[in-house]
């Protein structure tokens, strides 16, 4: 007898994967072929989420065109298809897909691309949070600054890449101009403000910091590493700026609470 | 949803997909600022009412959470499946109308309604496979899940246009199979007219206006049905809120006249 277990199983190879070996003796093919019938599914399932992959990659799509776009998300869902009920994860992976994907190797600067790309569509569906004032460390114990843990805004994120990522999603969100993928590195911060999504260059060390203290570093930690970058640091003006920037959401002083002993 | 922020305009309550509301904060927030002047239900899509695997509990506690948040007036899922083996495949997929099917079925329902702690209403799906084991009747299916879950019905018109073109089934009959009692929502909706290998296929995209058959049909299944709320379903080349609203105002029309008529009806 047949199970639902055994149909179910090989819908789900024939829409993600099309081999439709398995599913054709179940399927009642009166005027249209079972192939062509199984065909109308496969064809929304792997439509729709080239359509949401797209959505969430529009630069890397201008960049290699719609028709290999589709190539290469078909190639993805066939890989690495939804988890999950809730899609607003789905794609997290398609930036290291295209970093491994053979043919994609002639645009080495795309799988950051798809990076800073997935950054931006994270930060704009991020909560909010109410940023603190710098008045939340007046208690602060000096000999307890270095393990302090700040909470960085949950809209905010950070990206290094050897390519400038930045100049050339700012090419594609106009018609006007070419970037110039020889400009070199960049380092950027995300940031939603509002509804607006913005990019912004940061200097070495000043992106070691914040990117070391959105990564959930403390405060010492973060320092030495901005050190590292540049022993010009202005660590004090460093500090004041994330709280007359609304960056911090929210900290934890070892010396004034037990959250994350 | 910005439209509907912005204009404000006059409209009994608002249906969304809650997959899209329960992880978008921003989103979430603009369906809440909805929520302050008009009720809001939910229609799901991502379920898998029919998964043989049963139902993802995490997906659950999320959609319960998002529908005690909102005080969701209905909450509403299809008669179909999407989950295999841990893999979401992102379409509401055909299932064999079988006993077996039938009880995996309503042990989902069953589980739904208790996680959700309240009534839901299961929605006849468009079909463009049947599957050579199945031996029970759409119809009759979804009857005997309402009779056995207590879960309520909600018959989408345009899907049984388009299921009974695709398979040569009679739309009236389908209708009239269905056990009135439970029927809680109806959907309107188009489609798209098609052909595979010379021969027609309706395929439901929710992306133009609602035909004169199913307004026909419509007609028809509000005689049986009662008065029960109707929703406009436009997910695809979204129109200005006005022709929206113009087909809301059709729908309206003829539910007041198939009331005037019953009433007429029992006068007699």
């Amino acid at each position: 007898m047949t199970s639902l277990a055994e149909v179910q199983s090989a819908f789900g190879r024939a829409v993600l994967g099309g081999d439709f070996s398995a599913l054709t003796p179940y399927v009642r093919t009166d005027g249209i072929s079972a192939a062509g019938r199984i065909g109308v599914y496969r064809n929304n399932v792997v439509t729709s989420l080239t359509a949401l992959l797209a959505d969430r990659f529009p630069v890397v799509e201008r960049l290699v065109g719609d028709g290999y776009f589709s190539f290469a998300a078909e190639s993805f869902i066939r890989a690495a298809p939804p988890g999950q009920a809730c899609l607003d994860g789905y794609g997290s992976e398609f930036p290291s897909f295209l970093a491994a994907f053979p043919s994609c190797a002639a645009l080495p600067y795309l799988p950051d691309v798809a990076r800073l790309e997935w950054k931006l569509f994270a930060i704009a569906r991020a909560e909010f949070a109410e940023p603190l004032t710098l008045a939340a460390l007046a208690g602060l114990n000096a000999d307890t600054a270095a393990n302090l843990r700040l909470r960085c805004d949950p809209a905010i994120d950070y990206l290094a890449s050897d390519w400038p990522v930045d100049r050339i999603w700012q090419a594609h969100q106009s018609d006007v101009a070419e970037a110039n993928i020889n400009a070199g590195a960049c380092r950027v911060e995300l940031r939603r403000y509002d509804k607006k999504l913005t990019i912004r260059a940061l200097a070495p060390a000043e992106f070691a910091f914040r990117s070391a203290l959105a990564g959930g570093s403390v405060l010492g930690e973060a320092v030495t590493l901005a050190f590292e970058e540049s022993g010009d640091f202005d660590f004090f003006q460093a500090l004041a700026t994330l709280f007359s920037e609304q960056w911090v959401t929210g900290q934890n002083d070892p010396a004034t609470s037990q959250e994350g002993t | 949803m910005a439209e509907i922020l912005s204009d404000r305009p006059a409209l009994s309550w608002v249906e969304v997909h809650p997959e899209n509301y329960l992880r978008n904060h921003p989103a979430r927030a603009a369906l809440h600022q909805v929520r302050r002047d008009v009720p809001v239900s939910l229609h799901g899509v991502a379920l898998s009412l029919g998964s043989y695997d049963g139902l993802d509990r995490g997906h659950l506690r999320e959609l319960r959470f998002l529908a005690d948040e909102i005080g969701a007036g209905l909450v509403s899922e299809h008669l179909a499946w999407s989950r295999v083996g841990g893999i979401y495949v992102n379409d509401l997929l055909p299932l064999p109308y079988t006993d077996e099917t039938l009880a995996i079925v309503c042990r989902n329902v069953d589980q739904a309604q208790e996680a959700l702690g309240r009534r839901i209403l299961v929605e006849n799906p468009s079909s463009y496979l049947g599957f050579n084991h199945s031996c029970i009747a759409e119809p009759e299916f979804l009857a005997e899940i309402a009779a056995r879950t207590g879960c309520g019905l909600l018959c989408d018109v345009n899907n049984i246009f388009v299921t009974a073109e695709n398979f040569g089934l009679d739309p009236v009959g389908y209708i009239d199979a269905l056990p009135a009692a439970a029927i809680g929502e109806v959907h309107l909706s188009g489609h798209f007219r098609t052909s595979r290998e010379g021969q027609k296929l309706l395929i439901d995209d929710h992306g133009d206006r609602v035909c004169p058959e199913v307004w026909a049909l419509f007609r028809h299944a509000l005689g049986r049905f009662g008065s029960v709320p109707v929703m406009i379903e436009w997910d695809k080349s979204l129109p200005p809120l006005a022709v929206l609203q113009d087909e809301a105002a059709r729908a309206e029309t003829i539910a007041g006249e198939v009331v005037r008529e019953s009433c007429f009806d029992i006068a007699c």
